[in-house]
């Protein structure tokens, strides 16, 4: 476990001044932004309560439906890329470290980053609301924010997601093509606004993993299938990514 | 324990077609700098790449440090360090960061890092703190060194230091490598195709050539095994060389009335001259000239060796 947390300490020193980063906090402020943009053009909407939900609702059909596959696609393409840029695998696996903790570290690191902009996109659905509230009191959001429900959709909704985080990190790392990498987050992403309308398959695609979960859980549904196929195939894949990275070469 | 810090038997290494290393034999003696001697694609890098564990032998056996390669790689590694071809830098992190980035993982303290930048003059506030990006070529390799030293190593391993360096920053990069053994009590493992930097910092050298090693041994025992040589002008040249085959002497004509003769120590050119001399042949110039390593090199690797051609006579006027 040393050997983890001496990775995990470089890891973190390497984030500094780097567009994943600042990503983790603009992709979140993005769609808060159209939130704002969206409700401000349209007004209150006529005759419905509880418009908290609403917008929350709202916030992760754009999120974690749209905006987060893309947003894990750049952020693992991003850190692979620090590696590949620098030509740092032989710096780093010339180290008296375990290849696998190097790997655990990144996986830990990305996990971080996708949790950070969690947060981050909840606290700006709270600033979207009361923003609203400033420009229209009509809109009815200086009512309580429903904490519970929210940290319930972002908790399962992140570990939904894992499953793509280790897939686009391992990817990432092992392709040191930065295009290739997009170019499969892309396709999965597009995929997916298919698959989500199908309920058969909606619940166990990857790159719908996420939406489902999180959107299940606010409806009050189950999200338990979605939830278990994220966090079993993201572990699994993890460790073959370790298991991977402690067998590969450096050219 | 072997006074050997590298020790590597019947390494050999293949890619696709293509055979890196074919049987490579190497012992690198504690304390000394050893040069590793080759041209491009000779199998310099990849022998490097298996000793650090980031490439696999096919066969044969690797010991580093007294550990085997790649069992006991992260013990070994904890005593070596390495600048592989250029450094690996994140050129968003400042010089200190990138020092600080590598002190974390391998849990050495931060006196560490300040002793690592001053070893390499890159320890003013204005070099450390800014970002490499920002970094000349030198300066980057400055700091692609303190890395290496920064695990205060005990062998250091060095593949191409000088490269991407003006003329003031190798013999910077020289004079930083020759004091290593003396003041730092480092072993240095020096890989490089160019000659002049080997021979001047060398004390044991390693020659490689299509993944074999040639040759291996103190640098004044190459240089020992390689007779000296008289260089004599003169208008007759075939002449002159008639009769010094004649008393057993080997020479060859290099053009413009230059002949090279292999000879045994100057008491040997002073009775060149003589018969030389009585057998009627004008001598305009006669000097003794040792072989460089560039020529034993060229020899070895069986290169063609291209020997400069003065103007003293006009070329017409020998034939």
């Amino acid at each position: 476990m040393k050997s983890l947390w001496r990775a995990l300490s470089a890891e973190t020193l390497k984030l500094k001044r780097t567009l994943a980063l600042g990503l983790a906090f603009l992709a979140p402020l993005s769609i808060g932004f159209l939130l704002v943009v969206m409700y401000a053009e349209q007004g209150p909407p006529d005759g419905q309560t509880g418009h908290w939900m609403s917008l929350i609702q709202n916030g992760y059909v754009l999120w974690s439906l749209l905006m987060l596959p893309f947003f894990i696609t750049l952020q693992m393409g991003l850190l692979a890329n620090i590696e590949h840029g620098n030509k740092a695998w032989k710096l780093l696996y010339a180290q008296p470290l375990p290849r696998w903790a190097v790997y655990a570290a990144k996986q830990t690191i990305s996990l971080g980053l996708i949790a950070l902009s969690m947060a981050v996109f909840v606290a700006v659905m709270f600033l979207a609301g009361r923003l609203l509230q400033r420009i229209n009191p009509a809109f009815r959001f200086d009512q309580p924010f429903p904490w519970d429900t929210v940290a319930l959709a972002t908790t399962v909704s992140f570990l939904a997601s894992w499953l793509i985080v280790a897939f686009h990190l391992w990817f990432s790392i092992r392709v040191p093509s930065f295009v290739a990498a997009m170019a499969v987050g892309v396709v999965g992403t597009v995929a997916a606004v298919l698959v989500i309308q199908s309920e058969k398959y909606g619940p166990y695609y990857p790159w719908t993993l996420a939406g489902v979960s999180a959107l299940n859980a606010l409806h009050g549904d189950s999200f338990a299938i979605s939830l278990a196929i994220g966090v079993t195939g993201g572990l699994a894949i993890a460790l073959l990514g370790c298991w991977d990275a402690s067998r590969r070469e450096v050219l | 324990m072997s006074s050997n810090v590298i020790e590597i038997t019947g390494l050999a290494r293949r890619f696709g077609a293509v055979q890196a290393l074919d049987g490579v034999n190497l012992r690198v003696p504690q304390g000394s700098i050893y040069g590793f001697l080759g041209p491009n694609g000779a199998g310099k890098t990849t022998t490097i790449r298996v000793l650090l564990g980031l490439l696999r032998p096919q066969a044969g056996e690797v010991r580093l440090l007294g550990h085997p390669i790649p069992a006991q790689r992260l013990a070994a590694l904890r005593r070596v360090g390495t600048l592989v071809e250029s450094p690996s830098l994140y050129p968003h992190l400042t010089g200190y960061e990138n020092l600080e980035l590598v002190r974390r993982m391998i849990h050495a303290t931060p006196a560490q890092v300040q002793r690592a930048l001053s070893i390499v003059g890159l320890d003013a506030p204005r070099d450390a703190h800014r970002p490499v990006r920002g970094y000349s070529q030198g300066m980057r390799q400055r700091l692609g060194i303190a890395l290496a030293l920064l695990p205060v190593p005990e062998l250091l391993i060095l593949d191409e230091p000088t490269n991407g360096l003006d003329p003031a920053g190798i013999h910077e990069m020289r004079e930083l490598i020759r004091r290593m053994p003396g003041q730092e009590g480092v072993t240095v493992f020096l890989s490089s195709h160019l000659l002049g930097e080997i021979e001047q910092l060398a004390t044991q050298i390693g020659i490689i050539d299509h993944g074999r090693i040639i040759f291996e041994g103190p640098a004044e025992q190459l240089q020992a095994s390689y007779r000296d040589e008289a260089i004599l002008v003169t208008d007759r040249a075939a002449e002159a060389q008639q009769l010094l085959a004649a008393s057993g002497w080997k020479s060859s004509y290099n053009g413009n009335g230059h002949v090279t003769v292999g000879v045994n120590g100057s008491a040997d050119v002073a009775m060149l001259n003589r018969r030389l001399v009585e057998g009627g042949i004008p001598v305009y110039g006669l000097h003794m000239a040792q072989p460089s390593l560039e020529d034993i090199f060229l020899t070895l690797t069986g290169k063609p060796r291209i020997v400069p051609q003065p103007t003293i006579f006009p070329e017409r006027s020998l034939l």
